[in-house]
């Protein structure tokens, strides 16, 4: 009992009250989490009682953590799938296994920054290409179990965009 | 009050008197204290009419001299004369090179001591003197008693640090609104100046740090969005790098006199430029040595390139982590007294290819900010402003081979709280040491350690079956609380980091007690009267609270509530002061229902001007 006293009983979208899809408009996210913390945040709290000093630290940490939560892609398809489905998602297709090996194996050899841009563009089209998949699983067909699979693999794709893209600044830097 | 200030954050319609408080600007070199008068931020002099309090603190003399009177001790008595003790604040003795430092340091309780005719001082005594220097001044200024501070830090500062710079303000008696990272304070003072909105980016460059931040203003928000910077680089190192260059090294490092005064005119030479294209050196050292030598601004610009560059490498950084380009900066802010080298100018205005705001005086910006901030927080203003700060260094904990785990990234918006499970090595483990980290590196010796704690009482089982989860809670502050708990049988320890390096509470309240000095009726007498006063508040608070939001409980909580209350209210007029303490406590503990729901009551409000908009992607 005591412990649900800490915890809002609402789930990340009905914090911020908008819809519960993976398409999601950033801009008014951001300014309802500015209005809430502006609402609840320490900060407005130095004169009050300890107790409401406390509640004010929880909440705010919360709203931190759900606005972090929807604000990132990945994060927020996690998020979403598992307020419908609960199974763990299944292995990765030995397809997208090889694709993956290949992928690595070609960043590995580049050396010089024109290749390397090249095939930053060619995964940052992968990278958008399954996001608009994930997009339509979760939002249209509601294909959990599917979503999960691609959410997998966007997963490895970002992962590899954020390991090219510091290559690229390595290479700029030197 | 707390009524209105959850239902109409930061407006407050029960007229209160005006608040006394400050903004302080801890620094390396200079100190300063700012605070509103009749709605504008001003600096407060001191009774000499000086603005900018050097940071100096001398023991010649009990009580201790602090600023330009210390500073002409430094001649006289330089053994019991301490200058640049931020340097040290929150370290140990092996951080820190003691070579570079003229006083006698020792390991003193895991801090370090510096040895003086009045005993040994630790940092946070020695910055504690400063504070209460500037308390006094702010006091006379003001006419009483302040109310809170919000002290800035470099961005950079570790826990440790912060912590310190806190336990120094406690000492000082000094009640700490809020420590806030200095490239914010700045950009506070800027962003309300002069109303802007969009991304800046913060660029400071003190005596001896160089901190850079990028921040998000819209409507009345101010987010870091993160920040970086070089606990090792600031206008000082121009000024070697040019006193290199007068002479060649092996004269510097070998006479620490003649460095001394190369060092000086270094500095006059660099300040020189700022205002002339073009200076000429005629300066006899010794008797061998006489110093000839022109130099210009391009000559000089060249020469300290490199150091530039870093700080644009710590500038570039920073907007990767923000994920922001150069070209969506909507502003420069400049802040520390080496923004004043028109290279630093030159370079950063290339770099972002626009004009840069520095219209406010670099040096007192920071104060200034806080001094906003610390009225914001004091409840003096109806501006809807609000401030939301990051975590500058990972935090995390050692794992099997030195590594580390991290467990809240940097530039994380706080407060923030998050948790990992971890399990145990071997079979049949029934403790864990769990050892706090803070950095981005990969192997423990290359972090900043905060402290160890152990975990006891695990049930023996296989290695891999039990799970720990240890969970960080890091508060607006910056400052961080570790629990651990095995989920199995819930056994759980925690620990405020802080006693491996700080103070713990007891040592500061025993420090306070000590400079008091009063009799114990005195102290008994103190202690009821402070009972009596959080209760009468409590009490009102409790009042206000269940009159507006009585619909939110069941009538079951609210007769509660109201027993507890008129419990307490009758303590009161006993003069018990035991009894009034545990019905507060118990006060406080039955409100919690009504304080959390009032808590959601006030977000759906923040979001009742909203309505589902369309989306678009």
């Amino acid at each position: 009992m005591r412990g649900e006293l800490y915890h809002l009983s609402l789930n990340y979208y009905e914090i911020f009250n908008i819809p519960a899809e993976f398409k999601i408009d950033l801009k008014n996210l951001h300014d309802r989490y500015g209005e809430i913390q502006k609402s609840i945040h320490p900060d407005r709290f130095t004169a009050a009682t300890k107790v409401e000093k406390e509640q004010s630290l929880i909440k705010s940490t919360e709203i931190n953590e759900a606005y972090q939560t929807l604000k990132n892609n990945l994060l927020r398809a996690k998020y979403l799938i598992g307020l419908h489905y609960e199974n763990e998602p299944l292995p990765l297709s030995s397809a997208f296994l090889m694709q993956q090996m290949e992928w690595e194996e070609e960043l590995e050899e580049i050396e010089g920054i024109e290749p390397l841009i090249v095939f930053k563009e060619n995964i940052k089209m992968n990278v958008q290409t399954e996001t608009t998949r994930l997009s339509k699983l979760l939002d249209q067909d509601k294909n959990w179990e599917e979503a999960q699979t691609s959410l997998g693999q966007l997963k490895f794709l970002t992962n590899l965009l954020k390991k090219t893209t510091e290559l690229s600044y390595t290479f700029s830097d030197n | 009050m707390a009524l209105l200030q959850i239902s109409e954050p930061g407006k407050s319609t029960i007229p209160h008197e005006h608040r006394r408080a400050v903004g302080i600007d801890l620094g390396t070199t200079n100190s300063l204290v700012a605070t509103i008068i009749s709605s504008q931020a001003t600096v407060v002099e001191n009774s000499f009419n000086e603005k900018i309090i050097p940071s100096v603190v001398s023991y010649s003399k009990s009580p201790a001299l602090v600023g330009t009177d210390a500073i002409k001790n430094q001649i006289i008595d330089p053994e019991n004369t301490v200058s640049s003790v931020k340097r040290l604040v929150g370290k140990n003795i092996d951080d820190i090179n003691p070579e570079s430092f003229s006083l006698i340091l020792k390991n003193h309780e895991n801090t370090i001591g510096i040895k003086t005719i009045q005993g040994i001082k630790t940092p946070i005594e020695i910055s504690s003197e400063i504070l209460k220097y500037l308390k006094n001044i702010a006091e006379d200024r003001l006419g009483g008693e302040l109310m809170g501070a919000v002290i800035t830090v470099p961005a950079y500062f570790d826990e440790a640090q912060r912590q310190a710079t806190k336990d120094a303000a406690k000492l000082a008696g000094l009640n700490v609104l809020r420590l806030i990272n200095e490239p914010t304070a700045a950009a506070v003072a800027y962003g309300l100046e002069q109303k802007i909105e969009g991304n800046f980016v913060i660029y400071d460059l003190g005596g001896g740090t160089f901190d850079v931040s990028i921040l998000r203003l819209s409507e009345g928000l101010f987010e870091v969005l993160s920040t970086h910077g070089n606990a090792q680089l600031g206008g000082d190192d121009y000024d070697q790098i040019l006193a290199e260059w007068l002479v060649n090294e092996d004269v510097i490092n070998n006479d620490p006199k003649v460095k001394e005064s190369l060092l000086k005119i270094a500095r006059h030479v660099k300040e020189s430029l700022t205002n002339i294209d073009f200076f000429h050196v005629d300066e006899k050292i010794t008797s061998t040595i006489h110093i000839k030598k022109k130099i210009n601004q391009s000559q000089f610009s060249e020469l300290t390139k490199s150091l530039t560059e870093k700080t644009l490498t710590s500038v570039k950084q920073a907007l990767r982590d923000a994920e922001i380009n150069v070209e969506d900066i909507d502003g420069v802010v400049m802040v520390g007294g080496s923004t004043r080298m028109p290279s630093i100018q030159k370079s950063v205005q290339r770099f972002f290819n626009q004009s840069l705001l520095n219209n406010l005086n670099p040096d007192e910006v920071v104060a200034i900010g806080a001094a906003i901030q610390a009225n914001m927080l004091a409840g003096n203003t109806n501006d809807d402003i609000l401030l939301l700060d990051v975590i500058p260094l990972s935090l995390g904990i050692e794992t099997i081979g030195e590594i580390i785990e991290r467990i809240i990234p940097r530039n994380s918006t706080l407060p923030i709280a998050m948790a990992q499970e971890f399990t145990t090595y071997k079979d049949g483990q029934t403790a864990m040491i769990i050892h706090v980290v803070q950095g981005e590196r990969d192997l423990v010796k290359d972090c900043r350690s905060l402290g160890k704690f152990t975990l006891k009482g695990i049930p023996p089982m296989v290695a891999g079956a039990a799970k720990i989860r240890v969970s960080f809670q890091v508060d607006t502050d910056g400052l961080l609380s570790v629990s651990a708990k095995e989920l199995s049988t819930n056994i759980e320890a925690s620990i405020e980091v802080k006693p491996s390096y700080g103070l713990s509470e007891d040592q500061i309240a025993l420090m306070l007690e000590s400079s008091y000095a009063s009799a114990e009726d005195d102290k008994e007498s103190r202690a009821l009267a402070e009972a009596k006063t959080e209760a009468t508040q409590l009490v009102e608070m409790t009042k206000n609270a269940l009159n507006s939001d009585k619909s939110l409980l069941a009538s079951s909580e609210i007769k509660l509530i109201e027993k507890d209350l008129s419990l307490l209210k009758k303590s009161i007029k006993t003069n018990d002061r035991i009894v009034i303490r545990e019905l507060t406590e118990k006060l406080n503990s039955t409100t919690e229902v009504l304080a959390s729901k009032r808590m959601d009551k006030s977000i759906q409000k923040a979001l009742s001007g909203k309505t589902i908009n369309s989306l678009e992607l």
